[in-house]
């Protein structure tokens, strides 16, 4: 029962290690374009400014949620 | 003219006026990401049915893993909006006063620029499918092409279609009427510069024949005006002998001759002759040609007087202190001519026009007010028609410039 509560977590960790990852590769590969073909300066700073953010909160809520469940298990 | 695609960031070119720009209707984005936002309710729903169904007690998840994992969902989503909202923004349709421009974002690495130049557009229609279309008003733009070998260009989503039909067929209109317009300016042009030429260089003539003595003794004062007036004549054949050229090769009626000739000797004896005006401006000509072989095919009078002093003469007029360096080397399939000086360079925005017709530089008309911008246009069209390429490089204002020739061996 302990080893499979700490496997879990530690499945919790690497799927939120890989998502965090992906967030940011895809952040600067998005932003890339944003700079390089939008051709509102505006347009780019709103698009990555609420791409950071929500990013942001979710990863920030999921780290919350994963030490919660390192405490419950 | 042919339709161009290529995959970099489209810019319009120097004399190239935006007339619309647009991008798809928001329908078509609500559309793409409907299915992925409502997906963003899946794992919800899945822990709702399991706990409906008693699944949920069999097995013990804690509150904290249900969380994290419907947020890492969430940003999953997040991701996959982000991803689609980017491909619905960044592709663009454009018209422009000489052509149709579609730029197409493919997923994250393909960006794919169609232009469609109006020479080769013969229709536009439209179609409308289904109740949402023509209700929200939007639907499919065809551009249909006069040349078989031609793509059609297609695109869904376009909102107001029938206005976007009426705005490309207008400047199409205006495109063929400005076309056939410029045709027969160019041809009257044309006319009217031979004639000019015919009576300057008869002027010019009388006025050397005046200025040189071969008539009787005559007052210092109607020598001096007879001297000035064919200094201004010579001038005037010059300007009208440029505006010929550059007719000549716009309608392409450019004769060149097509003989081998050795380009180090014709560098080396331009720059022997030009050294003495060089230094009359207190500017040192430097001349640097290397052991090679240097041997080309063309018109060696059109290159030597249109290309190469040109070049030249520019450094030592636009040069007021310094050096103009000549450089001459050779490779395996060319050779390469660089002429450069210290004066009073270019800007990035006159480097756009500098080779077009007409095109003077800020700084120039300062420098050299006598210019008629035609010489680098003519040298380009001259280089060009050999096969080879001339282009230039300036760090900027006052930071002098590079020009360079680079014409294919014999």
């Amino acid at each position: 029962m302990e080893s499979g509560a700490s496997l879990v977590e530690l499945a919790a960790w690497i799927v939120f290690g890989g998502i965090l990852l992906l967030t940011a590769s895809l952040g600067i590969v998005l932003a890339y374009h944003w700079f390089r073909y939008a051709m509102s300066p505006a347009a780019t700073a709103i698009a990555l400014s609420a791409y950071v953010t929500v990013c942001g909160l979710l990863c920030f809520g999921m780290f919350g949620a994963l030490l919660a469940l390192r405490s419950a298990l | 003219m042919m339709q161009t695609r290529h995959t970099q960031a489209f810019h319009l070119d120097a004399e190239e006026a935006l007339v619309l720009k647009f991008r798809k209707h928001w329908f078509v984005l609500v559309r793409d990401s409907l299915p992925t936002a409502l997906a963003a309710f899946l794992p919800p729903l899945v822990f709702a049915a399991a706990s409906a169904l008693g699944l949920a007690q069999a097995v013990y998840v804690p509150a904290s893993l249900l969380t994290f994992t419907n947020l890492a969902w969430f940003l999953v989503v997040w991701c996959t909006l982000s991803l689609i909202w980017t491909n619905y923004y960044l592709d663009l349709w454009m018209i422009t006063d000489k052509r149709v421009v579609s730029i197409d974002q493919v997923g994250l690495f393909h960006r794919e620029v169609t232009t469609l130049p109006f020479a080769n557009v013969q229709d536009v229609t439209v179609e409308k499918k289904g109740i949402i279309q023509t209700l929200l008003n939007f639907g499919t733009v065809r551009v249909q092409t006069a040349a078989p070998t031609v793509k059609n260009m297609s695109v869904e989503g376009i909102p107001r279609p029938e206005d976007l039909r009426d705005v490309i067929l207008k400047e199409l209109g205006e495109y063929k009427d400005l076309a056939v317009a410029n045709r027969r300016q160019e041809e009257l042009l044309h006319t009217i510069s031979h004639e000019v030429k015919g009576h300057l260089t008869k002027s010019q003539a009388a006025l050397a024949s005046i200025a040189e003595g071969d008539w009787d003794a005559k007052p210092g004062s109607l020598h001096s005006m007879a001297e000035t007036a064919l200094s201004e004549t010579r001038r005037g054949v010059s300007t009208v002998m440029d505006i010929l050229d550059s007719s000549n090769f716009k309608r392409g009626t450019m004769a060149l001759a097509n003989e081998p000739f050795d380009m180090k000797s014709m560098v080396l004896d331009l720059t022997h002759e030009l050294k003495n005006t060089a230094q009359e401006r207190g500017l040192t000509l430097q001349t640097e040609a290397g052991n090679g072989d240097f041997r080309c095919v063309g018109d060696e009078s059109k290159l030597r007087n249109e290309v190469v002093r040109n070049l030249i003469d520019n450094a030592i007029r636009y040069t007021k202190q310094g050096s103009v360096q000549v450089a001459l080397s050779s490779t395996k399939s060319a050779v390469r001519l660089e002429v450069a000086d210290t004066g009073v360079g270019i800007t990035p925005e006159d480097m756009r026009t500098l080779f077009t017709e007409g095109g003077k530089g800020k700084n120039s008309r300062d420098v050299n007010p006598e210019s008629t911008g035609y010489g680098l246009f003519i040298a380009k069209q001259i280089v060009n028609a050999h096969g080879g390429n001339i282009w230039a490089e300036s760090e900027g204002a006052g930071k002098g410039a590079r020009f360079f020739v680079e014409l294919p061996r014999e």
